[in-house]
């Protein structure tokens, strides 16, 4: 419990979870510090959802543990409930209610409830108060739970893929909006979005699921300073099994008529001077990646290694 | 309780429309009151029909509302909405329970109402729904509180019964068979539990029982539907999980605790009595048969074979009204009738030292059957439906048959004739039957006939008759069928007669002017007589086998005098008690010796195990162990040593002495 202390916002070690046989999520671990926006990213069934569902405590790991403010968000669902704002992939409340329903009936269960903010966002949404939840747009869905996760006024919010089917508009208010929540509170945020972009703006940490296990676990500033794409002239094969390539940690090579192009993981400044000074290479060069296209070297088709 | 609230006031603001509906059904009664053609009353019809309409429309919403109102949610996996906020599981699934039933309830109200405004005649109705001949004797009173308690406690069961069996249809998980095949076990053990209280007539052990599975297993589906959500969650295989093995773990122990309980219930020893209030001795006096309550089984009766002397039993199942057990002449065998749709006679042999119940393969038809076993026990008369059959007991063979009175459609003059109809297997070889025919009027007068089959032959001959008997007629014969008493009762005075037992002819009147209140024959052969209760002191007469006086003992002391028993030859167990008081008059015991005439104080406060025998075919006083037996104003029964006044108490009985 050590690693649990009142820094950490939540906390998840070697945390399994199993469907039957199929296994969502393998000894995953990662924690988040109170103040931070985590953003844990993977391809559909990577197994997210399911280490959501674990953290807000609707399903019970088969192995590990899983903390919320130091405690186990199972035995303590309710109580930690208080404490978070949740926006699920998929939106849901009683198909007859309104959204001013709705909100009236969250008012009621929130020590704290900031329900002029819930009003405000609504109508910066343009999510109508009167028209019953069923009818509402996917969009409009996820701007009032987002705007409902927000009314509690959370410590902690737990945004599972909340721009899922919303349009280019619509995700950029939602992105607005919680940049705007982390500059007044500073609420610690989880998140997972296949919107890397909005979520490079955002993120301070980054956690990369693949087939349930955690490749990638770090602040997402290092990540993006170890991944490089390098691209060089080579006059003799033998320089991609050599030793200067092997210390830069490639991922993937593609050969093309002009040379060759790859990206690598293990990326410094010493170590590429080594490369581009080594014999058989020429004219090689370095540039970033957008965190999308690390995660598409990670977990796309071809990828894997961190 | 904020997110219960919370949850309830949701739900019920989401089923808006139900009390608007309710309203509309309302209306219906008056509709139907007013079709052309009702039997009844305008009132009368409205009243009813929103009874009936409030009733079933309750009970309908449970059901739908409970299979609908949460499992179409978890089903659905829509549930993560109230999960993602704080609100506690049970209150998610309290919240809806509770709105199912305000809904349920509510509406059924709100059915009513527009009647009761109109007419008000609904208490009317309700009250005859009170009506305690209109309901079984074996259920309580009803109350009109108890019958709104019982409809929402219905409401309820139908509420967490539809949200239980919901859930589970609609999860199609393969665990569903497993689900089925408990449900199945279960059943089994519960209806074979059943079943065993039935056959032991434990009625009342089988209503407790029922009460006590319908609260097990409403609690197991509350507790189901509760544990699925609180446990479940999100996760419908844990919450299938979670449901079954709370459903099922209840159920099991609902059930075990039913079969533990039926067993308790039927599995009783004498010492469990709380005493004895019936029951007769065999001719040796080795053994008896005696009834009384079992204690904490709902004052249910157990009869048990008893000996004595070693305390050895054997627990049998007869029911009341059928034929009481008879014992061979040598004490050897017993028979009686068990079992309730099909009745068999059983057998147990005495001599051994723990008897066993054993099946003789012969069935009696009617309720009314009077049994007499030959004095060997080798030979058996069964008198059922007007028809004597002699068997052999041992593998039920029939040896002969005869129809001795007709049978009658109505039941009640068959059960007369039965009352009226005595047998006896004074030897291996024919069966003595005297049937008494009492007057069918004040003015007419009875009579009573005397009948011999012949086994060997199989003829039914008469062989005697007396005629112009008036009053109550009471025969009793001795154990050879030589002679028997007969009383015949005209008002309060009490006419009692020795008489031949062929021909009837009369011997002697006992007592002056036969004016013995009772009579009972002696081992040797004679017989004593008893003065009514009287103020005066209390007189005995002693007579020989021949019917002539042979001792006059006055007993000193008034009040109702009792022969118990003949511990000895010579020696006679009398209890004098106070005059007036029925049932196990605290009396005091005295040792009379037949030849002087002379008697001694025993005990005091004790009543001859006599007094509760049950009316037989034969009034032999009861010799051997059986003769020393007596009760106490409590139902004990107790041994009492005639020659030291030592009381051993056999059975410790709880009754409230009157």
């Amino acid at each position: 419990m050590s690693s649990h202390d009142g820094q950490k916002a939540l906390c998840l070690d070697h945390v399994t979870v199993r469907y039957g046989k199929a296994t969502a999520a393998e000894a995953v671990s990662f924690s988040v510090p109170r103040g931070s926006v985590y953003a844990l990213l993977g391809r559909n069934g990577a197994g997210k959802s399911s280490l959501i569902r674990c953290l807000l405590g609707q399903r019970k790991p088969q192995e590990g543990e899983v903390t919320i403010f130091g405690e186990d968000p199972w035995s303590n669902r309710a109580r930690l409930m208080a404490r978070l704002g949740v926006v699920p992939e998929e939106p849901d409340a009683p198909p007859d209610m309104t959204a001013r329903q709705i909100a009236a009936f969250c008012s009621r269960l929130y020590p704290s409830w900031d329900g002029n903010g819930v009003e405000t966002r609504l109508r910066r949404f343009a999510v109508p108060g009167d028209v019953p939840f069923g009818r509402l747009s996917k969009g409009q869905k996820g701007q009032l739970a987002l705007a409902l996760a927000l009314g509690g006024l959370p410590e902690l919010l737990v945004l599972d893929d909340p721009t899922l089917g919303l349009d280019v508009v619509a995700r950029k208010a939602l992105f607005e909006e919680l940049v705007e929540e982390l500059a007044e509170r500073g609420t610690t945020v989880l998140l997972t979005s296949h919107d890397l972009g909005g979520v490079e703006a955002m993120a301070d940490r980054v956690g990369i699921l693949k087939e349930g296990r955690l490749l990638v676990d770090e602040p997402l500033d290092d990540l993006k300073a170890r991944f490089r794409r390098v691209s060089f002239g080579q006059s003799d094969a033998t320089v991609h099994g050599s030793e200067t390539m092997k210390a830069l940690d490639p991922l993937a090579l593609k050969q093309a008529a002009w040379g060759t192009e790859a990206v690598v993981s293990g990326f410094s400044e010493e170590a590429f001077a080594r490369f581009a000074a080594a014999p058989g290479v020429s004219d090689a060069e370095a540039s970033p990646l957008s965190l999308e296209e690390i995660f598409i070297a990670l977990c796309g088709e071809e990828g894997g290694r961190p | 309780m904020r997110g219960f609230t919370a949850v309830l006031s949701r739900e019920l603001g989401l089923r808006k429309a139900i009390w608007a509906a309710a309203l509309v059904a309302g209306l219906l009664p008056f509709l139907l009151a007013a079709l052309p053609g009702m039997t009844y009353g305008y009132a009368e019809v409205r009243d009813a029909s929103a009874l009936a309409i409030a009733a079933g429309s309750g009970e309908l919403l449970a059901l739908v509302l409970g299979a609908t109102v949460l499992g179409r949610e978890l089903a659905e996996r829509r549930l993560s909405f109230d999960l993602a906020r704080p609100i506690g599981g049970l209150a998610i699934w309290a919240g809806r329970m509770g709105a199912v039933l305000i809904l349920s309830l509510g509406s059924a109200l709100v059915i009513l109402l527009p009647a009761t405004l109109a007419g008000g005649g609904l208490a009317a109705l309700a009250a005859r729904a009170t009506v305690r001949s209109e309901v079984p004797w074996y259920l309580p009173a009803p109350n009109p509180l108890g019958l709104v308690l019982l409809y929402v406690v219905t409401v309820l069961f139908l509420a967490a019964l539809a949200h239980v069996l919901g859930t589970l249809g609609r999860s199609r998980s393969p665990w569903l068979l497993l689900d089925a095949a408990i449900f199945v076990t279960l059943g089994v053990v519960v209806f074979l539990t059943g079943r065993a209280l039935y056959r032991a007539e434990a009625l009342f052990g089988l209503i407790d029982g029922s009460l006590f599975l319908v609260i097990v297993a409403l609690a197991a589906l509350l507790a189901a539907g509760a544990a699925q959500v609180t446990h479940g969650r999100t996760d419908a295989r844990a919450g299938h999980r979670a449901l079954s093995a709370t459903l099922w773990s209840l159920c099991a122990v609902g059930a075990l605790g039913f079969a533990g309980y039926a067993r308790w219930f039927t599995n009783v020893s004498p010492s469990d009595l709380a005493g004895v209030y019936a029951g007769q001795a065999s001719p040796d006096g080795r053994w008896v048969c005696m009834e009384g309550p079992a204690r904490h089984r709902r004052d249910l009766p157990f009869r048990f074979l008893y000996n004595p002397t070693t305390g050895a039993f054997l627990r049998l199942r007869p029911r009341w009204w059928r034929a009481n057990p008879a014992f061979s002449g040598n004490g050897s065998r017993c028979v009686w009738v068990e079992g309730r749709d099909r009745r068999e006679i059983m057998t147990a042999d005495l001599t051994a030292a723990h008897p066993v119940a054993e099946r003789t393969g012969i069935e009696v038809a009617g309720v009314d059957s009077r049994l007499a076993l030959s004095p060997s026990g080798r030979r058996l008369a069964v008198l059922s439906n007007g028809t004597l059959s002699v068997y052999e007991p041992d593998g039920g063979k029939q040896l002969a048959s005869v129809h001795i009175y007709g049978t009658d459609t109505l039941h009640k003059l068959n059960f007369e004739k039965y009352l009226g109809s005595h047998i006896l297997f004074p030897d291996e070889g024919s069966v003595a039957i005297v049937r008494v025919h009492p007057p069918e009027s004040d003015q007419a007068t009875g009579s009573v006939t005397i009948q011999r089959f012949d086994v060997a032959s199989r003829k039914l001959a008469a062989t005697g008759r007396i005629d112009g008997l008036s009053g109550q007629l009471l025969v009793q014969l001795n154990r050879t069928a030589s002679r028997f008493i007969l009383r015949e009762r005209d008002g309060a005075a009490w006419t009692t007669s020795l008489r031949d037992g062929t021909t009837g002819a009369l011997l002697t009147l006992l007592g002056p002017e036969g004016h013995a209140r009772e009579a009972s024959f002696l081992a040797e052969g004679g017989l004593v007589a008893t003065s009514v209760a009287k103020t005066e002191p209390s007189m005995l007469w002693i007579y020989g086998e021949d019917g002539s006086l042979r001792q006059t003992v006055d007993l000193e002391r008034a009040g109702v005098v009792l022969v118990g028993s003949e511990p000895r030859p010579g020696r006679l167990l009398v209890a004098v008690g106070p005059p007036g008081k029925g049932w196990f008059p605290a009396c005091s015991l005295l040792e009379v010796d037949t030849a002087s005439g002379s008697h001694r104080a025993v005990a005091d406060g004790l009543t001859p195990f006599t007094w509760a025998w049950w009316y037989s075919d034969t009034c032999t006083l009861p010799t051997g162990p059986a003769a020393l037996l007596a009760l106490a104003p409590d139902g004990s029964l107790v041994r009492v040593d005639p020659a030291t006044g030592q009381q051993t108490t056999l059975i410790r009985g709880t009754f409230k002495p009157k």
